[in-house]
């Protein structure tokens, strides 16, 4: 039974850009639905257009048989349609139960009830809620659970998630992708958005690719044999062979020294605990850990955006010579571009001040600027209209495309790189882990920061495993073993993982 | 109201726009452009410098404390040193709340909205007491020194070099500052998002107090201008009360999107408006207050048009594009 059908669905967004031409797409009851493509292939799009939260140019949408029009996403509430975004919609400030209540808002609220449906609820799912608890306190998969938990009580019956593993890590991905199938044995009928192939393949029912805002095909997961098909489809050409990386030949010449660094986050809350380490000339160092082990305070530190509370770091001997320091933040659309402005500018976003883009006096060389925009644009292959075109308009992947392309193309000797293939398509995160080891191969320092523990092993010479803000180990590249540094990961969560570490050294 | 609605608006144009009438809209619409410029530079970076009004009358004050004081001095000197004066008094003016922005974080609207209210206080004591004209019935300071007026530039008008240096000057050099140099580049960055600014290697505290300053330089030089070019003394009516040249300002950028060329089509427009309302006042004998409301349809009218506008070529663009 179809609970869901889209016909012909197409969006053109201003500016020209189109989004979905024509897109037709089906939900049955209690299953889980993947919708696989590469970013700025118009997944997103679609599915904001199903949960009410924009509107198609053209085509309709009917639920249950019937046609329906929403204009607002509380309109597809209404009809059950329900969608977790990338990003939480969640207030952080306040508790778990007053987000929950939020979401009810324009219903009668009955206190008692409530609580026994959320009880219920959970039972059901398999996860127990804090309900005093703020929303800050809590970890990105807490959180994840909270956006479900308020959907299935504002009675959703279809559930949309965008990239929901995204920002996961290793054994969180796992419990929600569980979490996934609980649900759909429950009746809820689950459409997937994802890049992620394996995810699709592993938990999907059937598998519906898009490229270009058009549906390429829909297939049963059951009757797919070969995943390298579906990436032939997706991407339009076999995946890449990994990277293969030299090992730095420099001498160990430290471009960064962090000694005793502790930082605090908004809260006061200590995040980073009296880390000090090491960045040399040449070498890749990652740094894995579950989100939100002090990462971020970590990262902010060091580019200068928090002060911290105690500690040193250098550059080059240097106090703060920021000059030569280049910088993928994880935040793209709140950090890494100015939306407002136009692609051309935004390449040039952090290094428009430099003399390479000024004519005489303080005046901007605009021939200049496009001609650097034009190399970032073509070296990831951004999908713009045109340079002019304000960031806001182009899709989160390719917004990201231009800041990991400007990061990595303007000249620098020290990188930070913080998840700078996550969203990402196979084919652009390819050529990024490439630029990254060949960018480290001339001498440039790299400090990388990722949840995806694979892209760190192939790519780093030393892993520093990151847990409750303290660096647990720091491997070589030889003696890195996925297990092991998982184990470390959890290290800080209680002594029972360090028996387990302990046990799979051996 | 019992007129004839269509008499009324001849009026208004033929106080506006009719040939006669034309210099006096230039001149009116002097101290909205260089007001409304200096807002766009703060507007840009969306920090909101609501103390233009305040600027524009310490600006004012000063050049006529200035103007008596330095009566005696070659005009030739003295002039330049007193519209300069008059800047940096509008400048200093925006400085303190600019600091308590940039460093602190203190919300800048209503600093300056009140700092409005202390400048116009302090001139109106000023005007009452140490500097009033002895020999005045009002609270006015007595007439600067002929010799320090501001030269006229078009014969039998009151056309003023304070005239010609909005127009002329200030409008395609605010132009060329705001879309083409690094500095223009960052505060429209700042306006994007203040995180971002900081991310882009930019030193946001310095930026808005930068950008405070050269906005109240503009809006003293306006009073300046206003007072050495037009009334040749300072009055507690230097900015005519239905339509405050500070707040006017605050319309005309928005209305001119930011941008000194369309600003100075507005400021033209805004200020034939003004003028036409006061015609229509005295010739149709209709009521000042009903001019205000004309003023203020007016501008949401092209208010609206904008947004209809907006709507309508997204609209088309769609069309296109399929």
């Amino acid at each position: 039974m179809l609970v869901v059908e889209l016909r012909k669905i197409t969006k053109v967004y201003p500016g020209g850009i189109v989004a979905n031409y024509e897109v037709d797409f089906d939900l049955r009851k209690g299953e889980v639905h993947a919708l696989l493509g590469e970013n700025g292939a118009g997944k997103t799009t679609l599915m904001k257009i199903l949960s009410g939260c924009l509107k198609p140019t053209s085509g309709s949408i009917y639920v249950e048989g019937r046609e329906v029009k929403f204009n607002s996403p509380l309109d597809a509430l209404k009809q059950g349609i329900g969608m977790v975004h990338q990003h939480f919609t969640l207030i952080p400030t306040m508790t778990v139960l007053e987000n929950l209540r939020l979401g009810l808002i324009g219903q009668k609220f009955n206190m008692k009830h409530t609580l026994t449906e959320i009880e219920e609820l959970s039972k059901i799912l398999g996860f127990k809620v804090k309900l005093d608890s703020p929303i800050y306190a809590l970890s990105v998969g807490e959180r994840q659970r909270i956006e479900i938990l308020r959907l299935l009580l504002s009675r959703a019956r279809i559930l949309i998630f965008d990239e929901p593993t995204s920002m996961l890590c290793g054994p969180e991905i796992d419990r929600f992708l569980q979490l996934l199938k609980s649900l759909s044995s429950n009746g809820y009928s689950i459409v997937l958005i994802t890049h992620k192939i394996r995810e699709a393949m592993r938990i999907s029912d059937r598998i519906t690719i898009m490229k270009m805002g058009r549906v390429i095909t829909t297939l049963r997961t059951d009757e797919i044999d070969d995943e390298s098909r579906l990436v032939e489809l997706m991407v339009g050409e076999r995946l890449m062979p990994t990277t293969t990386k030299v090992a730095p030949s420099f001498n160990k010449e430290p471009l960064l020294v962090v000694k005793n660094l502790v930082v605090n986050d908004d809260e006061g809350l200590t995040k980073v605990k009296d880390i000090s380490f090491e960045l040399y000339r040449g070498e890749i160092l990652g740094i894995a850990g579950v989100e939100g082990n002090g990462q971020k305070e970590l990262v902010e530190a060091i580019v200068g955006l928090r002060k911290p509370a105690s500690g040193i770091i250098t550059f080059r001997g240097k106090n703060d010579n920021l000059d030569g320091l280049n910088y993928i933040p994880a935040e793209r659309v709140e950090l890494g571009v100015a939306p407002t402005l136009s692609v051309a500018i935004n390449s040039v976003l952090r290094s428009f001040d430099k003399e390479e883009f000024k004519k005489r006096g303080n005046t901007l060389n605009f021939g200049r600027i496009n001609e650097f925009a034009k190399k970032v644009v073509s070296f990831m292959n951004v999908k713009t209209p045109s340079l002019k075109t304000p960031v806001k308009y182009l899709s989160g992947g390719n917004i990201q495309k231009i800041i990991v392309g400007r990061e990595i193309i303007t000249s620098s000797e020290i990188l930070i790189a913080e998840q700078p293939t996550a969203g990402l398509d196979a084919k652009s995160a390819y050529y990024v882990r490439r630029a990254l080891s060949e960018l480290a191969s001339k001498g440039v320092g790299i400090l990388l920061i990722s949840s995806d523990l694979d892209e760190i092993l192939e790519l780093s010479d030393r892993i520093a495993v990151i847990s409750d803000g303290k660096f647990t180990r720091i491997f070589e590249r030889e003696e890195a073993d996925p297990v092991l540094i998982g184990s470390y990961m959890l290290a800080a969560e209680g002594a029972g993982y360090n028996a387990r570490a302990a046990t799979s050294a051996n | 109201m019992g007129k004839d609605p269509l008499q009324a608006y001849y009026w208004l144009f033929q106080g506006a726009f009719s040939p006669s009438a034309i210099s006096e809209t230039f001149v009116r619409a002097t101290p909205l452009l260089l007001i409304s410029i200096g807002l766009a530079v703060v507007f840009r970076a969306k920090v909101w410098n609501i103390g233009a009004e305040g600027q524009f009358y310490i600006g004012g004050m000063m050049t006529a404390i200035m103007g008596i004081m330095f009566k005696d001095l070659p005009a030739p000197l003295a002039f330049p040193v007193i519209v300069l004066i008059a800047g940096l008094g509008g400048a200093i003016w925006a400085l303190i709340p600019a600091i308590l922005k940039a460093s602190y974080g203190i919300n800048e609207v209503i600093t300056t909205l009140m700092f409005n209210y202390v400048a116009i206080y302090l001139v109106s004591y000023l005007l009452h007491g140490p500097f009033r004209d002895p020999i005045s019935m009002f609270p006015e300071t007595e007439t600067i020194n002929p010799a320090l007026w501001a030269p006229i530039a078009v014969q039998g008008t009151r056309i003023h070099v304070g005239v010609l240096l909005a127009f002329v000057i200030v409008v395609p050099l605010a132009y060329f500052f705001l879309k083409r140099s690094a500095f223009g580049l960052k505060l429209d960055i700042l306006g994007s998002s203040p995180r971002v600014a900081e991310y882009a290697n930019i030193n946001t505290t310095h930026l808005i107090i930068q950008a405070m300053l050269i906005s109240g330089f503009l809006a003293g030089l306006a009073g300046g201008f206003e007072v050495l070019g037009i009334q040749h003394k300072m009055r507690l009516e230097l900015s005519p009360t239905t339509s405050p040249y500070g707040y006017t300002g605050i319309a005309v950028a928005l209305l001119g999107y930011l941008n000194p060329l369309l600003i100075a089509l507005t400021s033209f427009f805004l200020g034939g408006i003004i003028n036409g309302s006061m015609t229509m006042h005295r010739m149709a004998q209709i009521p000042v207050g009903m001019a205000g409301i004309i003023q203020a349809l007016i501008i949401i009218f092209i208010l609206t048009g904008y947004f209809v506008e907006d709507k309508l070529s997204k609209k088309v663009m769609e069309r296109l594009k399929l």
